[in-house]
């Protein structure tokens, strides 16, 4: 089996588009899952026990079943309820959905972290609970789960070519079209592994620095 | 009611298929982890080396793409497998990378003084590591193991897309012949949830039993 | 039988041995002699490189200079070509076999029984049959009084007992030398007699080789057949504890038992 560079050559800039795709729907999804995530972590803290019970649920079922099916969930069921969003919105929004789950436990591993007296101290001055969210236990709280964090939007950035699933054109989505048209598998879907294997190298160096720069704290 | 009962026959048979895989695949990923994660601290150069290539190719890029590999390009290579053996083959490589990661942290998390009290006992590496390191750090890799079952379970889910006929390619399926995507995939959702639900409660009496003398309190 | 002429091999003989961690010079060109049966009790302020000198006699740090023999074997070293090489860690292991030590926090290994403690070693390293290996176990266990607790866990003993399990432990590998590493000073005050007591009654009921880093100062007195005062990684003064602890001869011991005892004993 010979590898063709020629070809290779000549699908590349499909493919580098589909990488960008690929990036792109990754910072979109981490940042909805960064604040839907927190979202979670903070109605766990609620002093209403139904809303904890609640999202601890909702955390829990997300975690426990698959990603493929939750986007198949959104992409058939939000037009039924009249909600037609474009699919690559669809697709940003499971990964979000998804790796919120994820990151509302991160987010509250480092909530717990907070000791208990920092609550008490604000509560003695007499601050509002909001205020002592924002301004005392959130700013010590970040800092330590940002490497953590970092890695959960690495694996994001893993499971984005389920998109393809639903038509999105990210890298492997590319590929396959590309693969269905020619019967060629072999260049693109090893140019895909390779892209992964580059983006992940230099992803893991990244939050390797994220870690050396928070653990000073 | 009984609307959603005729559903569950096709669901079910695909469960099947979900199960056999993750049963077939859960134990190969255990032996790839634990191959591969003492690998990394065998003094052999050549070990270190080939469990690191093994562990970033399979960490470093995307499960779906490894599937779509295997599934695709390897039979070009005169690895012909069929899709059943293919997607359990690549889901206990996948998971056995990240186990391994598992193994290397459980390791490192027994204390250098139990090794040095291996020596001062006149213990070979080796015996230190089988009798005394490794069984210690078995119970603290249990409970990331469990983790590790749950995404094998869910990434089983992925197998639907090289034609194999599992939960979710019975949903699918179902969707497709009957057009009700609300009861069928949710009640997809409530089966992999169900299932998971499971083998959490499985890993926890597993973790009881394993902690045998580490977790009693102190009784003077 | 060795002929009359030739004299016993010394337990430990230690020449020109060094550590340093970094800048800082642990044990600075040591040169000792041990004979077989002597108990030495050795004393000196923390970071005086007491305790380093137990652990590279028990190979867990890697010597700098310097070579140890244990009795007549080099230890971690080979003689080739008129000069020391490393040794392999199957020569290492055969020498260091009568070497025991008890730590200062006991390493019991957590997911063993106090007897299973005791007797995975002999089971598994010096092959003895299982039966054998028990009643051993049990008889040791007996001698330190903890024949009860034989079916119980380290957490579910206290300092003192668990301590007592890791003298057992380190017995019953029937070493020639025993190391003990300040094994009292992770202990409550109240648990310290029992442990004490324990290497006593060792000390009066066998010949084994000892050596202790303590600083149970009244310990080292009556323990041992000989003290050392070690500082800043030398032997400052080597003679009989009634010498050491009653007229020292060197100014540096003397102010060292002042800061420790105060007025006496």
């Amino acid at each position: 089996m010979n590898f063709d560079l020629t070809y290779l050559l000549q699908i590349a800039p499909l493919l580098l588009k589909g990488a960008v795709v690929t990036v792109q729907a990754t910072v979109l999804g981490t940042l909805l899952a960064a604040v839907l995530g927190l979202l979670l972590a903070i109605l766990n803290r609620s002093r209403l026990r139904i809303v904890r019970y609640a999202t601890t649920a909702v955390v829990l079922f997300i975690r426990n079943t698959p990603l493929l099916i939750q986007l198949f969930f959104l992409f058939y069921i939000l037009p039924q309820f009249g909600i037609a969003l474009p699919t690559y919105l669809t697709g940003v929004i499971a990964l979000g959905i998804h790796y919120a789950a994820y990151m509302s436990e991160v987010y509250r591993a480092g909530i717990t972290a907070v000791p208990r007296g920092q609550w008490e101290a604000a509560h003695a001055l007499n601050m509002p609970r909001a205020l002592v969210w924002r301004r005392i236990i959130l700013p010590q709280a970040l800092p330590p789960i940002i490497p953590p964090l970092g890695n959960y939007a690495i694996a994001m950035f893993k499971d984005t070519p389920v998109l393809a699933t639903i038509g999105i054109l990210e890298m492997l989505g590319v590929a396959l079209a590309e693969a269905n048209r020619s019967y060629r598998y072999y260049e693109p879907l090893t140019m895909v592994g390779i892209l992964f294997l580059i983006f992940s190298l230099f992803s893991a160096v990244a939050v390797r620095l994220l870690e050396k720069r928070y653990a000073a704290r | 009611m009984t609307a959603l009962l005729d559903l569950l026959p096709q669901l079910m048979k695909g469960l099947q298929t979900t199960l056999l895989v993750t049963a077939f695949a859960a134990p190969l990923a255990l032996v790839m982890a634990l191959a591969s994660g003492l690998a990394r601290l065998s003094p052999i150069k050549l070990l270190q080396w080939l469990a690191v290539i093994y562990v970033e190719l399979f960490r470093g890029t995307s499960l779906l793409v490894q599937l779509f590999y295997f599934f695709y390009v390897m039979p070009l290579f005169g690895l012909s497998l069929d899709p059943v053996t293919t997607g359990v083959l690549v889901l206990a490589l996948n998971t056995g990378a990240y186990g391994s990661e598992v193994v290397r942290a459980g390791i490192g998390s027994v204390p250098k003084s139990q090794r040095e009290a291996c020596i001062a006992l006149n213990m070979s590496p080796a015996m230190a590591l089988r009798r005394v390191i490794f069984p210690q750090a078995f119970v603290t890799m249990l409970p990331p193991f469990g983790n590790l079952l749950i995404e094998l379970l869910k990434a089983t889910s992925l197998l639907s897309l090289i034609t194999i006929f599992d939960l979710a390619f019975a949903g699918n399926t179902l969707f497709q012949t009957t057009g009700r995507t609300l009861e069928i995939y949710g009640l997809v959702l409530m089966i992999y949830f169900a299932t998971a639900m499971v083998l959490t409660l499985g890993m926890r009496w597993l973790e009881k039993r394993m902690g045998a003398g580490r977790d009693l309190e102190f009784r003077p | 039988m060795l002929p009359a002429n030739i004299p016993p091999s010394p337990a430990l003989r230690l020449r020109g041995v060094s550590k340093a961690f970094g800048s800082l010079t642990i044990l600075d060109k040591l040169d000792l002699d041990v004979a077989p049966g002597e108990r030495i009790s050795i004393i000196g302020r923390s970071g005086s490189g007491k305790t380093t000198l137990l652990r590279v006699l028990m190979t867990l740090e890697k010597l700098d200079a310097g070579s140890i023999e244990v009795f007549g074997r080099y230890l971690g070293q080979r003689p080739e070509g008129g000069r020391l090489v490393p040794a392999t860690p199957e020569e290492t292991r055969a020498v260091r076999g009568d070497i025991g030590m008890v730590f200062q926090q006991f390493n019991l290994f957590p997911h063993r029984t106090a007897i299973e403690n005791v007797i995975e070693a002999p089971i598994h390293v010096k092959k003895m049959g299982s039966k054998e290996a028990r009643d051993m176990g049990m008889a040791l266990l007996c001698t330190v009084g903890l024949a009860d607790k034989a079916d119980h866990y380290p957490r579910q003993l206290s300092g003192g007992q668990q301590q007592r399990v890791a003298i057992a432990r380190a017995l019953a590998m029937q070493p020639r030398i025993i190391l003990f590493d300040e094994v009292t000073s992770a202990l409550d005050p109240e648990r310290v007699d029992e442990v004490l007591s324990v290497i006593q009654g060792l000390a009066q009921e066998s010949t084994i080789t000892m050596l202790i880093v303590t600083h149970e100062m009244r310990f080292a007195r009556d323990v041992a057949t000989r003290t050392i005062f070690m500082e800043e990684g030398l032997i400052v003064e080597d003679d009989a504890p009634a010498v050491i602890f009653g007229k020292p001869n060197k100014a540096r011991t003397q102010s060292f038992l002042q800061s420790v005892l105060g007025r006496g004993l």
